[in-house]
């Protein structure tokens, strides 16, 4: 094994993650090799150091204290509140269901068939089709467009989602960056573009403390979007019980 | 009603037992992660209150800790992270990988300046280095460094592959010794050599 070699695998070895044989021909090197040797100890030294100096004590009395309390608040009001009132909330949510089911019938009537969102197809085409992405060159453009359009760094896991395929689509003739996440059996496209290209109707808006979103459910989406800097950002999914927040994670 | 309750204290015993027993750490960490002990503290007590609502998912036997520092990663990259998140554009091109050892040997072996050097740097040095990292790399070197993950487990915690963790952490590693010197520098525990 040569220094470049060891040195290489010097940080694995100090963590123990190292396979055996490699963490054993490291240290055999070691033995054999002054300078390789006099810079190991100094980096697990460095490590035991961070270690030690970042992990004092802290105080958490207090705060393990007001965990506990909101624990038990949580236990013990929603108990007597239900029991006392048990009657008429099921009387109240049965009332809930059919006002729903109605809004539901209604809405397809009105709102659904009418207007597929390009979005939403061009999602939903991704999905029948969506292959692994190996194409680098592509990743990079768009990448490249990402950091140039919106200021940011594309990350290929968010909250669980992996980037499966990216590359650009032309909805309605304009150019859209399309990244397309998938999780167990959730998948999100997210496209990114210009906001004077793209016309979205029907939202309704939802304010987060840092962001206004905006929001519609479709026939068989929903679609969430919002501006950062120079772009919108328009999150399709099918996954209608997706929590919101794991969309937007990508800033 | 008196069954539902001791049920519940059941719960209770074991969640205070087995997760609330990692407070501390992830406390820590969460003060290293929003650098606001406000923050830190409901980040903490947002994931705990969040992990006992799911305690039920817990798988028994498994890594309970990793799980809770999962919650909390995504609860921090969710809803605590810089809120104008600018593109982290860092320059290391002119910072070796050994960048402290050759620094604190070219100052001559007959002082020991590694002792000198470990000896001198303060804990709230090491804890302000950590904290002026990157996001990103501060993430990985947390989990690394202070709380001892393996890099399969940061991989899950943070969601990242398994060569990503790698490379932050060597990246984190490099700033991290090069903050440190700095300090020492600044504050006049060591002389800096021309190196
Ligand atoms: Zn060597």
């Amino acid at each position: 094994m040569t220094c470049q070699e060891a040195l290489r695998l010097l940080y694995e070895v100090i963590n123990k993650e190292a396979s055996q044989i490699d963490a054993k021909k490291v240290k055999e090197h070691l033995h054999n090799c002054r300078d390789c040797m006099q810079r190991y100890e100094f980096e697990a030294m460095f490590q035991a150091f961070v270690t030690e100096k970042g992990n004092s004590p802290c105080k958490t009395e207090q705060l393990k204290n007001r965990i506990l309390s909101k624990i038990n608040d949580h236990e013990t009001k929603p108990l007597g509140f239900f029991t006392r009132y048990k009657k008429y909330l099921f009387l109240a949510a049965g009332a809930l269901v059919v006002f729903i089911a109605l809004a539901l019938t209604i809405s397809q009537l009105y709102q659904h068939n009418s207007f597929v969102y390009p979005f939403e197809k061009s999602h939903l085409d991704n999905f029948a089709t969506a292959i692994p992405s190996d194409n680098i060159e592509n990743l990079t453009a768009v990448k490249n467009y990402l950091s140039s359009h919106v200021q940011i760094e594309l990350r290929e896991n968010i909250v669980g989602f992996k980037l499966q395929n990216a590359g650009f689509d032309e909805i309605l003739g304009k150019k859209y960056a399309h990244l397309y996440f998938v999780k167990d059996n959730s998948h999100i496209s997210i496209f990114v573009g210009n906001p004077s290209d793209t016309y979205l109707p029907g939202f309704s808006k939802i304010s987060l403390p840092d962001k206004e979103i905006f929001e519609h459910v479709c026939a068989q989406c929903r679609i969430i979007y919002w501006k950062h800097n120079n772009a919108i950002i328009i999150g399709v999914t099918e996954d209608k019980n997706l929590e919101m927040a794991s969309m937007i994670p990508l800033l | 009603m008196e069954n539902r309750n001791s049920g519940n204290d059941k719960k209770k015993e074991k969640f205070e037992a087995e997760a609330l027993v990692h407070l501390d750490s992830l406390y820590r960490t969460a003060l290293r992660m929003t650098r606001n002990e406000g923050e830190a503290e409901d980040l903490v007590q947002e994931t705990l209150l969040k992990a006992y609502r799911f305690w039920d998912k817990f798988e028994e036997g498994s890594n309970c800790r990793a799980w809770l520092f999962k919650i909390m990663t995504n609860i921090f990259i969710n809803n605590y992270r810089a809120k104008s998140r600018m593109p982290q554009v860092i320059d290391l091109e002119d910072v070796d990988d050994d960048f402290l050892f050759g620094q604190l040997s070219a100052l001559g072996p007959s002082d020991n300046p590694e002792q000198h050097f470990f000896a001198k740097v303060f804990d709230d040095d090491v804890k302000k280095a950590v904290e002026e990292l990157p996001e990103d790399f501060r993430m990985v070197v947390v989990l690394s460094f202070l709380e001892g993950f393996s890099y399969q487990e940061i991989a899950e915690i943070a969601g990242l592959q398994i060569g990503t963790v790698k490379s932050r952490l060597h990246r984190g590693r490099k700033l991290l010794q090069k903050a440190l010197w700095d300090y020492a520098v600044k504050n006049g525990f060591i002389k800096e050599a021309a190196r």
